[in-house]
């Protein structure tokens, strides 16, 4: 695998606590990261995804998309729009076609007109996954992918995973979900 | 960065607030047909020509300071409160980057804000009433109109990422009505007292001064060099700050 990620003496500290998680090596393509509330989990994904500050070492071969798990997408802004204009900051953005797929594949195209801020739960939370799927990296970090999906969007997704050649790194409590899906698990 | 700038325009200025900011130069536009005096007797207002001019310009000038001051506020708690969308851009560019550009978009808007309410107040004052002439030294009262609005627009900033609640504002708008009071009507900028002089430093005030108009207490290079510093420490503190949304 020409992709890794390589977490040690990790430590965050918070006001009223402090995270300290053991040293891991991701190498797999798909890797679930299970583990209670608190313990973790969201932490080190925004931390890899050089978002909050720590004390430690963590080195990324390939580059690294973030998908946090919670939406807070601009209000009055069309679907398709806030997707054209992520797609145009990007270094490496990709075609038309491409995001129309990405759309059909997540039920989303017939919505590409509406405005984000009158989308369902679920409809945010798979318009959360095709905005970072849109983003050409070599890693993505998926933090509760599938909080907000119902059945449908879950399996959209897992058929994503299964399909695509690219890395994920998923935290998750709801490991039923994924699991039929060939993946390595990491407790924290 | 252009594509960045471009972004944020559409993110940040959506077709309601940019509906509620006409609303807002509209309000505007019926206060200065107000304070224009335009329906006293015309002889009575060439006569005491001066005293109304000034009357206008001071008046219009307050309220343009106010509405400068809420706007401002209202569109950085917009790009840092209710819009918390920076972690999509964060993915796809640089801190520096998503910041900077979001600051430049931010200032351009509050700039043409400005730059309309400053015309509104000049063509109302020029085509309604007969006392007003536009002279050269009012162009410098729009430069010093637009610094005082980025100045105010990157202190609500700075405090936002800094404490990152929005009530903190409030904060700022206090301090300018302290600067506002310190500063004397028709005085002399060295014979007003060291704290005047100490408040205006961060939090400047358009003052009118003898032999010198409507003016900023320093200079504009001052208060230049003062924004370049502001974006700096914004730039240090939002490149040390965890993103969370």
């Amino acid at each position: 695998m020409k992709y890794q990620i390589k977490v040690s003496k990790f430590r965050k500290k918070y006001k009223n606590k402090e995270v300290v998680i053991k040293d891991i090596l991701i190498t797999k393509r798909i890797t679930l990261l299970l583990g209670k509330n608190g313990s973790g989990k969201s932490t080190l994904l925004k931390a890899i995804g050089g978002l909050i500050k720590y004390e430690g070492s963590i080195s990324v071969i390939g580059k690294v998309a973030y998908m946090s798990e919670f939406n807070s997408f601009p209000h009055d802004l069309k679907l398709i729009d806030f997707i054209n204009s992520l797609n145009s900051v990007s270094k490496h953005s990709i075609s038309d076609i491409e995001i129309k797929k990405l759309f059909k594949m997540f039920n989303l195209y017939s919505k590409k007109d509406e405005l984000l801020s009158s989308l369902s739960k679920g409809m945010k939370a798979k318009v959360n996954l095709v905005q970072i799927l849109i983003d050409k990296s070599d890693i993505y970090l998926l933090d509760e992918p599938i909080n907000g999906l119902d059945k449908e969007g879950v399996k959209c997704l897992i058929d994503y995973l299964e399909k695509s050649d690219k890395c994920f790194v998923i935290s998750t409590h709801l490991v039923d979900d994924f699991k039929n899906l060939k993946s390595e698990i990491i407790a924290l | 960065m252009i594509s960045l700038v471009k972004l944020h325009f559409s993110y940040l200025f959506s077709w309601k607030i940019i509906y509620i900011s006409f609303i807002t130069l509209l309000i505007c536009l019926i206060s200065f047909v107000l304070l224009s005096n335009f329906y006293l007797d015309n002889k009575l207002l060439l006569f005491y020509s001066d005293y109304y001019s000034e009357d206008y310009i001071f008046s219009s000038l307050s309220l343009i300071k106010i509405v400068i001051l809420l706007q401002s506020m209202f569109l950085v708690i917009n790009g840092f409160v209710l819009n918390k969308y920076d972690i999509y851009l964060l993915t796809r560019s640089n801190r520096t980057y998503v910041i900077f550009s979001k600051i430049i978009t931010i200032i351009s808007g509050i700039t043409i804000f400005t730059t309309a309410l400053y015309l509104l107040m000049n063509i109302i004052g020029l085509f309604l009433t007969p006392y007003y002439e536009f002279q050269i030294n009012h162009l410098s009262l729009l430069f010093d109109l637009i610094i005082f609005s980025i100045i105010y627009t990157l202190l609500y900033v700075v405090l936002l990422v800094t404490v990152k609640n929005m009530y903190s504002l409030l904060i700022i708008f206090i301090i300018y009505f302290i600067s506002n009071i310190s500063l004397e009507y028709l005085v002399t900028k060295s014979d007003l007292p060291a704290f005047t002089k100490f408040i205006n430093l961060t939090f400047p005030d358009i003052g009118y001064f003898r032999n010198v108009g409507y003016d900023l207490f320093y200079s504009n290079l001052y208060y230049l060099s003062l924004c370049i510093a502001i974006i700096q420490v914004i730039l240090i503190i939002y490149k040390k700050t965890d993103i969370t949304n």
